[in-house]
């Protein structure tokens, strides 16, 4: 009784994560597959009970570099590509690095009113981009930095640094205030134990900061289309204008689609390893 | 190897008064308790020296420097703290090894003197582990190698040995008494147990609310206690309090009690006249007696003796503590094991005399 049970429970678990594969991970190897694939082939199905031609169609094609060609030698997406790239990159430089000592500030400082300011902070993150894009677009322009890299990356830390401050600061949080006096009492200096010991304790919160931060900017298309416009179009622009009303490159988009996400998934598994959380478990006694 | 002063030292947190107009003054190379109550205002007092928080009044001179405004990591003190704060993310020889690597020392330096700290510790073989590896013991210990890896001025022990188990404790006890004595320095130790105070300390500070309520030897401490507060602290069975009136008939002192009267001896007498305690006839005091202090029998063995009504037993092994009733209070006994009453026996009692403390009823200070 106990081990049908068990096993019934196992089925479904099973069932469950199996729908949430296909749901999520289909469509991505759909993605995969076209991206290599001739444009023709790409509208490829399999005759009506072929069941096998699914796999071949996914899986076993002919692969062709044509869409990758099209995107990057004929096409401008180097371009894109690269202004991705320097937006994200800029903007998680600043906005991280920033964040912690801001965050240091608000969790250890003495500052008068601070709970107000850490709300005020947040709340900047809180209303949606489109209700800021006016007035932003005004400023832009008003500082002629509309349409340039420097205007988008400086959009993007607009947004990404109160979430820094606000997600570091939690974390620091949770480090407890001993260890940094212990670290003064062995003779170090506020700078040194900000260094030795807040910043390993928080790597895991420091990993997950810099992969929300790159993920809001990398994959944003509001900002860059509007503030970022012709002259810094990022991935997310180009490849909304392989769409026009008279034809969609499903091909490219795919392609595209691909350019687009590898990079995350890399940084995600690069970072993966500090997500390592309980670090500060067993510092203190108990 | 220095001096620790404290002048009319004083912590407010808001409105609350952690330590009031402290002063005493810690002699070079002595182990000076701070022993109290939790929230007493032992730990304040140890972060004030250590500079992790503010003085806001008085001041406190280490080595004959007012190192009020002195940032902690300038002090030249060493801390260990109730949680140990061993660094999560370094190794026991990356913990112990800290201090040394932030004054720039040689590598092989820091090696050697690691591993002299390690083997004092008794600690050797868990170099290479991590502090959520180590039981508490083993933390504690690690946490006290990451203090006397270097030399400092003073080491400043919070409580270090309070959340061991008891038996452990007593053994740790006896460790850092000897470390204390082997590095011959000045130790400054925060403690609520006054057992680890009485074995441990040259001196004892006793300090309740935040006010120093008496600073002196274990010996002074316990048989002379400056007042109630520390005469009912101390002892690890309670002392007895009696509320008894001073008498004075022709030149002679008696103390009078509901149940007994007792003649004060000349010298006790001699103590009292000497403090100069101010009454014409009669004074109300409290009478403290140590458990030990009390001599029991089962026969009245002179006319002297004071009678009870043994109430309970606690047998301690060697020992066994007898609670008596006299007339409406119960008192503690410690006699040895041989000792054959049960309950509801008639019981009579001789107190040593030279070995009572009196108290002034109201302003609860010694008047001997």
């Amino acid at each position: 009784m106990n081990r049908d049970s068990i096993s019934v429970g196992k089925v479904i678990k099973i069932i469950i994560i199996a729908l949430f594969f296909l749901w999520t991970v289909v469509p991505i190897i759909f993605m995969v597959s076209s991206a290599f694939k001739e444009t023709g082939d790409i509208f490829e199905i399999p005759q009506p009970g072929d069941w096998k031609g699914i796999f071949r169609l996914l899986f076993f094609f002919k692969v062709s570099m044509a869409q990758f060609y099209k995107m990057f030698i004929e096409g401008k997406f180097f371009k894109y590509l690269l202004n991705s790239v320097i937006a994200t990159v800029c903007s998680v430089g600043i906005s991280v690095p920033l964040g912690l000592f801001a965050a240091y500030a608000m969790s250890r400082g003495r500052i008068p009113g601070k709970k107000h300011l850490y709300f005020w902070v947040i709340t900047t993150r809180m209303a949606p981009p489109v209700a800021v894009m006016v007035p932003l677009y005004v400023l832009w322009r008003t500082y002629g930095i509309l349409q340039t890299r420097i205007g988008l990356i400086l959009a993007y830390t607009t947004f990404n640094l109160p979430f820094s401050i606000w997600l570091l600061r939690g974390f620091m949080d949770s480090i407890p205030r001993e260890l940094e006096e212990a670290s003064y009492i062995d003779g170090g200096s506020r700078f040194r134990a900000f260094f030795d010991i807040v910043i390993p304790l928080i790597k895991p919160g420091l990993g997950t900061t810099v992969i929300l931060c790159s993920l809001f900017s990398w994959n944003d298309y509001l900002f860059a289309l509007i503030l970022g416009g012709r002259g810094s179009e990022t991935l997310p622009v180009g490849i909304s204008e392989l769409e026009s009303a008279t034809s969609i490159l499903y091909g490219q988009i795919m392609a595209g689609g691909l350019v687009m996400i590898v990079p995350m998934i890399v940084l995600g598994l690069i970072i993966k390893k500090y997500l390592v959380t309980g670090l500060t478990m067993g510092a203190m006694r108990g | 190897m220095a001096q620790v002063v404290f002048e009319n030292v004083t912590k407010k947190y808001g409105r609350l008064v952690a330590v009031k107009n402290l002063t005493f003054e810690c002699k070079d190379k002595e182990l000076v308790c701070l022993l109290g109550p939790s929230g007493a205002g032992k730990t304040s007092t140890l972060r004030m020296v250590g500079g992790l928080e503010e003085i806001n009044e008085g001041n406190i001179y280490i080595d004959g420097v007012c190192v009020n405004t002195l940032h902690p990591s300038k002090r030249d003190v060493a801390m260990v703290f109730e949680t140990y704060a061993l660094y999560p993310h370094k190794t026991v020889f990356e913990n112990i090894s800290y201090p040394l690597q932030l004054r720039k020392e040689d590598p092989a330096v820091i090696e050697k003197k690691v591993r002299k700290a390690l083997k004092i510790l008794d600690i050797e073989d868990l170099i290479d582990r991590y502090p959520k590896q180590l039981s508490g013991g083993q933390k504690q210990r690690v946490a006290v190698g990451r203090s006397i890896v270097r030399n400092p001025k003073v080491f400043l022990m919070d409580e270090p040995i309070a959340h061991l188990d008891a038996k452990l404790r007593a053994h740790m006890r006896g460790e850092l008494k000897h470390l204390q004595k082997e590095l011959d320095e000045t130790f400054l130790y925060a403690t609520h147990d006054q057992l680890e105070a009485l074995s441990m300390a040259d001196r004892i500070a006793v300090i309740d609310h935040g006010v120093l309520q008496q600073f002196d030897t274990a010996d002074m401490i316990y048989n002379h206690p400056a007042n109630v507060f520390v005469a009912g602290f101390i002892g690890d069975i309670p002392i007895n309090f009696f509320q008894c009136v001073l008498e004075s008939k022709g030149g002679e002192l008696h103390l009078k009690h509901e149940t007994f009267l007792l003649k004060l001896s000349k010298t006790i007498q001699k103590q009292i006249k000497k403090k100069g305690a101010q009454f014409t006839s009669t004074l109300p005091v409290i009478l403290g007696i140590r458990p030990e202090d009390i001599k029991l029998s089962l026969r009245r063995e002179n006319s002297e003796m004071i009678d009870g009504k043994l109430y309970l037993t606690e047998p301690l092994g060697a020992d066994v503590i007898i609670d008596v009733r006299v007339g409406s209070q119960l008192i503690k006994v410690l006699t040895d094991a041989s000792f054959k009453g049960k309950r509801d026996d008639r019981v009579f009692f001789d107190v040593n005399i030279e070995q009572i403390n009196l108290f002034d009823q109201q302003s609860k200070k010694s008047i001997m």
